[in-house]
């Protein structure tokens, strides 16, 4: 089946065939979080080129690295609100690419909660770790993450004294953030939780107290040495376990299946050959076979589809920033996760899609589509909004509803309009990535 | 035309051919390069491919994310009833225990409070020393069981940490749970039915489950989506819904069947429960003078009539977090309360369902003894109250107000987990060493 989903007008020579646009199209969505028509457009003319050229073109996408503000529009600089509003513009935004795709992606590995951290300047200057540090190398990004004033609060490394000290960081360090459950055991957490210590957030700075701290051998992970944060932190970084664990973790976020254990394996000790470089790892997933699989699918998360909802109705950006509190009912405001965890991946049930309906609403208003005085720009034609929404593979089933809605006696040009947006950001399509 | 979405299985096949048309159509070279090779073969990594030439190509057929795993649910009491329902109320920011359940009696706590003591003869007595604080009128005509004492082991006074440990059951922070404490219990008294659990407070962690379904919603409207009104564009809207319920499961198969689940849940429960309804009765006590908390309760009330298989609900109100003004802060939240748990059960009783359900407050920590002016800070034990088809005790200990610690507070006589145990084992019948650690001893609710 040929399909021309582009404008002949525009793209001429653009008739690609369908099963080459989902590629596009896959690519397009899982480089960003803010997929737009125009992203996927540009994208098909690399992949005229090659597949490889496609995936350059998005890996040499220029990175974002402004810094998170900290002070609101009043001047304020105590309102959590105001670093993540300005990272969800980001992340809506189809240019900021695989920066913000990436961040997304640590901030759900290496996770802290705003609720425990004392000053907004603490969680700006994390997400800006993780924003540029993101397409780095694991190994500093886990230096970087570590040494942010507001996972040390999150996890009590904050005021954590080697006479007494507190385990949760160096247990989540070894559980969540390198080598996962069966890699360590409650020696070596005790042993971290000695060499960790030492660290304070005072008057909203990191600072390190060499009194608070354990200057002594101590064995860790077997060998006896004078281990401290960033000698830990280095280990578990060279232990195998580790690339293992992280490049799985990124392959099922990428591709959305999970990889068998011993392909994890292979995975990782390739990457930690590339010494842990993200970029490499990021671009042997992309290239992978199993990223164009027809069944290489997984759902979108809260914040995911929430994003590419922001960018297929162009509710970016804004300046009140009202619609990002419906993330509340979505269930994935950042910087809020139910656990050190993150958010699992239990996006399909009906809490998840009843929050993602109720938001509709809100962002459709940012948009300008519930608004009949002002006829709206936005497209009303099934076709253009399916493209629009970056759905270039809707089924004939959604198609169809969005096409059923039609003008009568109860609905308005306004209401088919409407409505077909609606269905369309609530399509089983645009619910999965 | 089929749909396009529908692919089958990831086989190797399907795979195959999926890329021998990209390559067919030349739009995308490198995709034909892959088709060339042999998918799916065991070699894993093929030295010879340069890194970041080439694509990593797993050993086996990618599979589906890992299911849940059910082994993180608890086990049943042999013999335990099976539709009992347990409502929880979270009184958040630190409910005040001493003028939940004031103890009158005790002349020290007068001394520790002079402006903000609740006086003795206007208590509602339970006995001859201690009686509620008189917004608790209603529960006190009723019956309640109470429990003193009640907070985290060696806790400290942040809101968020001891929230957080109350929500996985953790009460001396020593156990990284990864559910929620009653997501825990849903998984175990999971029998498959459409709703097992929900919030009507947004999404709360108290409810974190390996499996059982559960919903949140932020108050009453929010179904509203799929209530099919008469007027406007709903029916065009819900008849799309319908479609996407009934299609063939698009993307990978799994997850194309859970769209059309949850959709098609979501479609039967709209016209059960929303407020949109002619049943919903606005001179209810709930609704009119029950605030947030009450129409909470109201929705509760309304989802348990549905019958979809609710065994628990979760409900909250905040602004218990009183550094100031705390006498008539308090006198009003707790008259909340009371309006609400009151008119929950009496709504319960009228259904026929009064024998099966049972409310229980939560709340991360108790007040500070002594006062702060108008205020009482951060403090570590509270007391709980529970109304239903229980014996109405006094339960717990109350904590000796002579000998507080060096930040003037209580101490804890009742490890919250004690109280959860409770809740678990003695109402759903949920085996409480199986959700809890340390094996915590049930209190005696019955």
């Amino acid at each position: 089946m040929v399909r021309n989903w582009f404008s002949a007008t525009r793209h001429g020579k653009q008739v690609v065939e369908a099963t080459a646009l989902r590629a596009v199209s896959r690519l397009a969505n899982r480089s960003a979080l803010g997929v737009n028509q125009a992203r996927i457009e540009r994208l098909a003319v690399h992949a005229e080129g090659s597949w490889l050229d496609a995936v350059n073109s998005v890996m040499t996408e220029a990175a974002v690295d402004d810094e998170p503000p900290v002070e609101n529009a009043e001047g304020t600089d105590t309102d959590w609100a105001t670093p993540i509003w300005w990272w969800l513009d980001q992340m809506a935004a189809p240019s900021s690419g695989l920066t913000d795709r990436m961040a997304w992606f640590w901030h759900n590995l290496l996770t802290t909660n705003a609720q425990k951290v004392s000053t907004v300047p603490l969680l700006a200057e994390q997400l800006h770790v993780l924003r540029t540090l993101g397409r780095s190398d694991f190994r500093s990004l886990l230096h970087g993450f570590v040494a942010t004033g507001a996972v040390q609060e999150y996890l009590d490394g904050s005021h954590s004294q080697a006479s007494n000290p507190n385990e949760n960081l160096g247990r989540e360090l070894m559980e969540l953030f390198t080598v996962g459950n069966g890699h360590y055991d409650e020696f070596d957490v005790k042993a971290a939780a000695r060499a960790l210590a030492g660290w304070v957030v005072a008057d909203g700075e990191l600072l390190f107290r060499r009194e608070n701290a354990f200057i002594a051998p101590l064995v860790f992970m077997d060998e006896q040495a004078l281990w401290d944060t960033t000698s830990i932190v280095d280990r578990l970084c060279d232990h195998p376990a580790t690339p293992a664990r992280i490049a799985a973790r990124l392959w099922t976020h990428l591709v959305g299946t999970e990889l068998a254990a011993t392909d994890a394996e292979a995975l990782g000790s390739w990457w930690a050959s590339e010494e842990l470089n993200i970029d490499p790892l990021i671009e042997r997933i992309l290239l992978s076979p199993d990223f164009l699989a027809p069944a290489s699918v997984r759902a979108r998360s809260g914040v995911e589809w929430f994003c590419a909802a922001r960018a297929a109705t162009g509710a970016v950006p804004n300046a009140s920033n009202d619609i990002n509190w419906s993330l509340w009912s979505i269930g994935q405001m950042p910087y809020h996760p139910p656990n050190v965890s993150g958010w699992g991946d239990r996006w399909l049930e009906p809490g998840s899609l009843l929050g993602r309906a109720a938001s509709i609403w809100s962002i459709l208003d940012r948009a300008g589509l519930n608004d009949q005085e002002n006829p709206s720009e936005h497209p009303i034609d099934t076709d253009t909004i399916l493209a629009r929404c970056g759905l270039t593979e809707a089924s004939a089933t959604t198609r169809a509803a969005l096409n059923a809605v039609k003008p009568n006696d109860q609905l308005t040009e306004h209401n088919v309009r409407h409505v077909r947006w609606r269905l369309a950001l609530a399509s089983p399509e645009f619910n999965l990535l | 035309m089929s749909p396009t979405g529908d692919v089958p299985q990831p086989t190797t096949t399907s795979r195959r051919i999926f890329l021998q048309r990209l390559a067919a159509v030349g739009a995308l070279g490198a995709g034909g390069y892959a088709a060339s090779r042999s998918i799916g073969s065991s070699n894993g990594l093929p030295g010879s491919l340069r890194p970041g030439a080439d694509g990593f190509r797993p050993g086996s057929t990618a599979s589906p994310a890992a299911a849940a795993d059910p082994a993180a649910a608890g086990r049943r009491v042999p013999g335990a009833i099976d539709d009992r329902i347990l409502v929880i109320v979270d009184l958040q920011g630190g409910n005040d225990g001493l003028s939940t359940l004031v103890p009158a009696g005790d002349g020290r706590y007068y001394d520790l409070r002079p402006d903000l003591g609740v006086p003795d003869d206007e208590v509602l007595a339970l006995g001859d020393d201690v009686g509620l604080h008189p917004s608790l009128s209603r529960l006190h005509k009723r019956g309640v069981t109470t429990v003193e004492g009640v907070g985290p082991i060696d806790g400290d006074l942040s809101h968020f940490a001891m929230t957080e440990r109350w929500q996985r059951g953790d009460a001396d922070g020593t156990n990284a749970y990864r559910t929620g404490f009653f997501g825990r219990l849903l998984d175990t008294i999971d029998d498959g039915s459409p709703l097992v659990g929900v919030s009507l407070a947004g999404t709360s962690p108290y409810l974190l489950s390996e499996h059982a379904a559960a919903l949140s919603l932020d108050g009453m409207n929010t179904l509203d989506t799929f209530y099919p009104h008469e007027w406007g564009d709903s029916q065009a809207w819900l008849a799309g819904i319908e479609a996407f319920a009934s299609a063939p499961a698009v993307g990978r198969s799994d997850l194309g069947s859970q769209i059309n689940t949850a959709y098609r849940e979501l479609l039967d429960l709209g016209p059960k429960v929303t407020s949109n309804d002619d049943d919903v009765d606005w001179d209810d006590p709930l609704l009119a003078e029950g605030g947030d908390l009450g129409s909470q309760m109201y929705l509760a009330s309304r989802l348990l009539d549905a019958d979809v298989g609710v065994r628990i609900i979760y409900a909250a109100l905040g602004g218990f977090d009183t550094h100031q003004d705390h006498f008539y802060t308090q006198a009003s939240n707790l008259e909340q309360v009371d309006i609400a748990i009151d008119g929950f059960l009496r709504l319960s009783e009228d259904a026929g369902r009064g024998d099966k359900v049972v409310v229980a407050t939560v709340s991360e920590f108790g007040r500070r003894v002594g006062e702060n002016g108008s205020g009482l800070d951060h403090g570590t034990a509270s007391t709980m109250l529970l109304a239903g088809p229980l014996d109405n005790r006094r339960l717990g200990e109350r904590p000796d107000l002579t000998n507080l610690d060096h930040d003037g507070n209580m101490a804890v006589t009742v490890g919250f987990d004690r109280y959860l145990a409770s809740l678990a084992e003695e109402w759903l019948g949920v085996e409480a060493a199986s959700v809890l650690a340390n094996d915590p001893e049930p209190l005696g609710l019955l």
